[in-house]
């Protein structure tokens, strides 16, 4: 501890008080633990969304993680940042939902509930491709469907030129 | 046993300056991994299956009578597109709404088009299929998408059955 010694032999703390600085530090963590966003790795912040006033974010039921798709202006599909092959990736995914009812992890008496699919299409996407998602979601019974768009401009997102 | 005197003056100081330099490192952490999350929204839709146009010949036939009840609870439109993907026509069972680029006053037209079909106490109408020209930009799919997406059911809710077909054959 630095001590300053004065000429009459009294002794003199030079330590500065950190604890009003570490506050503050801890106070600046909190708020970033907050605002932290884990689903952001599901979003592909590259795709520009349509612009619609009226999009708001649904509620899902509680223990049904919604799956994200996220397709390219060149059509690609993208799931947590890897490409995916939808004509495998819906019945694969299908396969698991039965497997889980099949291992007992459903209630008694009640069928699996299918995670609902959220679409985030860029806005130039044509609509065979958007078509093309949604026949695949059906048929492997992913009824509930969700189209992803931006409520406002200025959130736009970075996007392609 | 020796008590430990309780008035004692020693000067107990913790280190404040390793506890710091670990709290500046999670606040670099969180700083350099911030990033805020867009104002997304969605709308929310339960896919009916896809059944047939009341013409369109390059569309198939209605299957079932399950289907072909569910086609009689539907209201039908029909989304043309120009050469670059954006919308030229919308149709309201077979009848032109509005020709020519989206805009407030056409969006105003379609939803009056659509209240005068759902909002009658009586309306059988439970769903919209939307039948697409297959180059349409989603981007104004989506405009189309939130507008028949506002509509109230006769019992209150909002219309979440949209089904869409695709049309190729223009």
């Amino acid at each position: 501890m630095p001590i300053h010694r004065h000429s009459n032999g009294s002794e003199m703390n030079l330590e500065p008080n950190l604890t009003p600085l570490l506050d503050l530090v801890f106070q600046l963590i909190t708020f970033f633990m907050l605002v932290i966003n884990f689903k952001g790795a599901a979003l592909d912040l590259s795709l520009k969304l349509p612009v619609l006033g009226s999009a708001r974010p649904v509620e899902w039921k509680k223990g049904t993680e919604p799956i994200v798709l996220n397709v390219r202006s060149d059509g690609i599909v993208q799931v947590y940042g890897e490409v995916i092959d939808p004509a495998e990736f819906f019945p694969a995914l299908a396969l698991k939902a039965a497997g889980q009812q099949g291992n007992g992890k459903a209630e008694r008496g009640k069928t699996t509930v299918r995670p609902p699919v959220i679409l985030r299409a860029d806005e130039r996407v044509p609509f065979s491709k958007i078509n093309e998602l949604m026949k695949l979601s059906r048929e492997n019974g992913f009824d509930n469907f969700a189209l992803s768009a931006v409520s406002s401009a200025r959130a736009g997102g970075g996007g392609a030129p | 046993m020796r008590h430990r005197n309780r008035f004692s003056h020693a000067n107990v100081e913790l280190n404040m300056a390793a506890m710091l330099d670990m709290a500046f490192q999670l606040l670099a952490f969180f700083i350099l991994t911030f990033t805020p999350a867009p104002i997304e929204g969605q709308f929310a839709l339960r896919l009916p299956p896809p059944v047939a146009q009341t013409k369109p010949d390059n569309l198939t036939n209605v299957a079932n009578e399950t289907e072909a009840l569910l086609d009689v609870n539907a209201v039908h439109l029909g989304l043309s597109a120009n050469a670059e993907g954006r919308l030229a026509e919308v149709t309201l069972e077979d009848q032109p709404v509005f020709m020519g680029e989206w805009n407030p006053r056409h969006a105003g037209l379609l939803n009056e088009r659509l209240k005068e079909i759902f909002s009658a106490p009586d309306s059988p109408f439970r769903q919209v299929q939307i039948a697409s020209d297959s180059t349409l930009h989603y981007g104004e799919i989506m405009k189309v998408v939130e507008v028949v997406s506002k509509q109230r059911l006769a019992d209150g809710k909002f219309l979440q059955e949209i089904g869409f077909v695709e049309r190729t054959g223009r």
